[in-house]
Parts: structure tokens; sequence; C-alpha cells
């Protein structure tokens, strides 16, 4: 990089970018994100988590630029890349993961329910890359020597690359082990002062490599982690499944999550399809439109914070015949009271997901590569989190509980 | 769309059991990309990744069915993959119902699909991805070049093996997708 230009963050310190990333995040659909806060209404519950999508998103480029970096530089015999191959993939992945989120509703997946039927926060993200402001500043680079258009920026995001790297590509910035969570956990746990976010990046980046694919001898790679950073990875999959438990699953954060889509769907329907009509809105919009309906009911319970409460959860790791008693439970309760005075919080609607963690681990020795599930016990053993609930006003809970306590316990004998 | 999706995907283990086929996560993801591309809505977003068209919510929901005893995943004898067969909790769902529009249509692929392994489906699945591509891309596409593309992304697989493939797909009328 000749001329670049440098960010101070508190989770990477310095983040250097060149002139063609400045001018994307000078952009006005990047600033965008500056509105946009990380965890929604998170900081109804830890009133520090006021960060943005627009700090996540530089943080992703540089966690993302650093594992490239390390398994490129280590496997350089492997990859065979041409230093200006090199370079191109390296600021794809930089533009890739810059641009993640810049398709994002207000109050990010809070109310991703709002997008217009069949689009996801992905499709706007093509829109936006494929409109005028962001694809000029794109098109710039092979003016630079850099041999990328912004149309295959967008087929990335809409899943239609059909380039021979994308899947490695894909892997550092959305894999198993990806850039993205590496530093929503980090930023997450700063903000919220949860601190069991944190994990020893450093070294769980260090110990990342490629492997020959296990399944075929083809002469394909997939990444994996060297047997000495299991200890690295558990500790990221523990944070998560922490964080999961502790934050993005807290039950007042999921009930204004609810509040917020209720409100929304109420007094505004589904965000606009026209990409300049959906870039007006971001959390300030929804903040004075929902100041603008005070008095309703969903509005009153952000503004003033009395938030409906949990009367009813599952487990943490419920089974598919607690499930069935849910729902079941869920119509018993529509039918003994008023639909507006409850609702219920379904784990599989969630905006998160804590899925299974499938890393191949490079084994010392020469030994043949395992599942890390072989490996690590810890790993193996978390579940997906499914917890179910259901919220009531804070005048009815009493009432709600009991019912649903009695029907849980008929139900059970 | 979800729960249909994850009463598809349990419909279509069981369907797999009932056939004796051998059912794993890359098997199950190619399949059921081809379940969409037949015309069944199912929303799912495939992007090529390693094993060729993949969908992360697909994932995410066999996590989920495993998680909640729908469907069993387990380590397979090789150490590298899974064997995915129904679990203690699948009879709960109330499969037929729901699925009974789409039953004929999964049965054709199942019985035209359900008994190739998983690197055969994976070279299908990349040629139909990338023919689809370069369709919407330029209607004018010819197979040398569907096949030099599917080619660099699976260099595993030689020129006559992706056109033995490709000429499979014709021949089951699956090369061309139905889905809008």
């Amino acid at each position: 990089m000749d001329d670049w230009h440098i960010i101070r963050d508190p989770i990477h310190g310095f983040i250097k970018l060149s002139e063609v990333e400045r001018e994307l995040i000078d952009s006005a659909p990047f600033q965008r994100l500056r509105h946009i806060r990380q965890l929604a209404l998170t900081s109804m519950v830890y009133p520090g988590a006021e960060h943005t999508r627009f700090s996540h998103s530089l943080g992703v480029m540089e966690m993302a630029t650093k594992v490239f970096d390390t398994l490129t530089i280590k496997h350089s015999n492997l990859l065979q890349w041409k230093d200006d191959e090199r370079a191109r993939n390296r600021q794809f992945l930089r533009l890739m993961a810059l641009l993640h989120d810049v398709g994002h509703a207000p109050f990010s997946h809070a109310s991703e329910e709002l997008l217009s039927k069949g689009l996801e926060h992905e499709d706007y993200t093509v829109k936006i890359i494929e409109h005028q402001e962001i694809k000029d500043i794109i098109d710039k680079l092979p003016k630079n020597g850099i041999d990328i258009q912004s149309q295959e920026v967008a087929d990335y995001f809409s899943g239609k690359s059909i380039d021979p790297n994308v899947a490695f590509l894909k892997e550092i910035y959305a894999g198993e082990v990806d850039a993205d969570k590496m530093d929503y956990l980090l930023r997450d746990s700063l903000y919220t002062g949860v601190h069991y976010g944190k994990f020893d990046y450093d070294r769980l980046i260090n110990t990342l490599c490629l492997i020959p694919n296990p399944k075929h001898d083809d002469g394909t790679f997939i990444m994996a982690i060297e047997e000495g950073g299991i200890h690295a990875l558990e500790a990221l999959v523990l944070a998560r499944y922490f964080m999961f438990t502790q934050v993005y699953f807290h039950r007042i954060r999921r009930s204004y999550d609810h509040h917020l889509t209720r409100f929304l769907k109420r007094n505004m329907g589904y965000y606009p399809t026209d990409v300049v009509e959906f870039l007006k809105w971001d959390d300030n919009t929804v903040f004075t439109l929902l100041k603008k309906h005070k008095d309703d009911e969903d509005a009153a319970c952000i503004l003033n914070r009395t938030h409906y409460v949990e009367t009813f959860c599952t487990e943490e790791h419920p089974s598919e015949k607690d499930i069935v008693l849910f729902t079941w439970l869920t119509e018993e309760v529509s039918k003994t009271f008023d639909s507006t005075s409850f609702f219920a919080d379904v784990a599989d609607k969630a905006p998160h997901k804590f899925e299974k963690t499938e890393l191949f681990v490079k084994k010392k020795g020469g030994a043949k590569p395992c599942l890390v599930t072989k490996v690590s016990k810890i790993i193996d053993k978390l579940q997906t989190i499914q917890q179910y609930r259901i919220f009531t006003r804070k005048s009815d809970r009493e009432r709600v509980k009991k019912f649903c306590d009695d029907f849980m316990l008929q139900k059970k004998k | 769309m979800k729960e249909l999706t994850n009463k598809i995907i349990t419909f279509l283990v069981k369907k797999m059991q009932e056939n004796g086929y051998d059912l794993g996560k890359t098997k199950l993801q190619k399949l059921v990309y081809f379940m969409q591309e037949s015309g069944i809505q199912m929303g799912l977003r495939y992007e090529i990744y390693h094993y060729g068209p993949y969908c992360f919510d697909l994932a995410s929901s066999i996590d989920t069915l495993d998680a909640t005893g729908v469907l069993k995943v387990t380590p397979d004898t090789t150490g590298y993959g899974y064997d995915i067969v129904t679990g203690p909790f699948a009879e709960t769902k109330n499969l037929r119902p729901e699925i009974e529009r789409y039953g004929l249509d999964i049965d054709n692929i199942i019985g035209k699909l359900g008994n190739c392994s998983s690197t055969d489906l994976e070279a299908m699945a990349t040629i139909h991805f990338v023919n689809k591509i370069l369709r919407e891309r330029n209607k004018e596409t010819m197979e040398t070049e569907v096949l030099k593309i599917t080619r660099q992304l699976k260099p595993k697989f030689s020129d006559a093996d992706l056109s033995i493939h490709l000429n499979k797909l014709r021949k089951m009328d699956l090369l061309t997708s139905r889905s809008s």
C-alpha cells in the first residue's frame, strides 16, 4: 500500500486502509453503518452495547487479513499464487469483509423480519454494491493494477460467484473459524462488559493452516487447525456458547427484539425494496418513528423500558418433545389470553445461531487429520442453544405463569 | 419456510433409509439442492463451497434437527464425514400433509439420485450450478465453457468424468432449473 490511512480500533489497534478502501468507508452507504447498532437493543440490558456495524465491519476486514496473511505466508508452496494473484485475492477478501454488512436493516438482525418478502440482508448488500456510489469506487481498482470488478463482489454476496478461489476466501471470512465470528465475539464482549467472549485469537490464527482435502486426494485444500491450537479453538467455541447464553439469547434482549418488530410491523410495514429508499433507514429513523408513535404500546415499552417479562421458558437444550409441548402451550395461551398481551419467542427464528464446529485437526507427526469433535470432547458435547419462551405484560405475569406451569405439569404427568 | 424445509429434510432422510441408501451431510446438501432446483421452493441460498453448491442455513437446520432428536448425525467409519438417519423424535413431526404436494418431486429426485455417491453428486451439482449461472449471464452458454469452469472449481474431476456427469444430468432431465 503506497498511500495508506489508519484508523484506531479498540480491538485491533491501528487498522490500515488503502485509498480505495478509505473511499468506500467514506461513502454514504458505509457511513450509514455508524447508525446501526451491532446488537440492536441489547444496550437495554448491557448499557455499553452501543457499538455499531461500522466498527465491526472494519474489524472483520482486519481480522480476515490477518488470517489470509498467516495462511498464504505459511502455505505459499501449496497455493503457488503469483504476486498479482495473491494481491488480488487479498483485496477481494478485504472488500468482502468490509462490505459484508452494508445491507443490514436498522438494529441489525432484530428487524430483519421486516425486509421485503423473500429478501435477506445479503440481497440488499448486492443492490447497494451494484448501486452507483459503491460500484464506481470498486471499479477504480483495475486502474490501480488490481483486477476486480464490482460485479464480481456483488456476485459473491448473491452466491453466484464461480471464482475458483471463492471457497477458500469464504472460509476465511464466514467458515468454521472465521473473521466475522472472531471479531463480533471480541467486540461484543468488550462493549457489553461480558468477559466470556474473550479468547486468544493471536494463538488461534497462528495455528490455522491448510491441509489437503482429507475426503479427496485431489490437490484441493481446506482450512484446518494444528493440534497445538485446539485449546485456543475450544476457548473460541466456549466464548461463543457463553455469549449466546448471556447476551444474544438474553431474555430481556429477546423481549425488546419482539417489541421492535411488532412496532415496525404495525407502523411501517416492510422496508422498501428500492435501494435509495432503503438506505434512508437506520436506527435513528426508527427512533424518530418510535417517538412519533409514543402512545403505541410497543413504542412505549422501548422508550420507557417497560418491556414484557418472561413467564415461561424451556431448557437451553430442549428435546423435540419439549418443543412440541411448547407449541401446544402457545396455542392454549393464545386461546385463553388476549393475543396482544403475550408473545412466544421461538428459538428457530432467533437471528443468532449456535452451530457445531466442524474443523479438521492437523495432527502432529504426519498422522491423518481428523475432525475436531474427535479430539475435543468439549466441542463434541456442546449443543445448539434453542431456548423457547413466553413473554407477557408485567401486570399479567402471575396469571400467565400459573397457566403455563399448570399446563406443563398436567401434560408431563 | 424453515418449518417446511425441516419437514422436507426429515422426510428425505426417512425415504433414503427406507430405500437402503447411505446419507451424509454432503449428499444431503446436494439432494436438497436438486430438490429446490426441481421446483420445491425452500428459499435456500446455495453458493459454491468446498464440495460444490452448499447452503449454510441448511447446515444449521441439520444441526438443529440433530440437537432436538429428529435426526441422528454420527461420524461415519472414515472419520471424515457423517451418517445421517432419523432420530427418536422424527415421528413427532407430522410430515405427510404439508409435503404431500411435493411428494412426487421428492420421490423423483430420490429415484434418480438417491443411490449416487457424494462425489458424483458433488460433480453433478457443481455442473448444474455453473450451467445455471452462465445461463443467467448469457443465454447462449456452451457446454465446453460449463465444463471448463466446473473443472477449475473441481480439479479432481477429469474432463471425461465431468462430460459423463453432464450427460447423466441431461438424460435425467435435471440439467436446467425449474425453480424461479
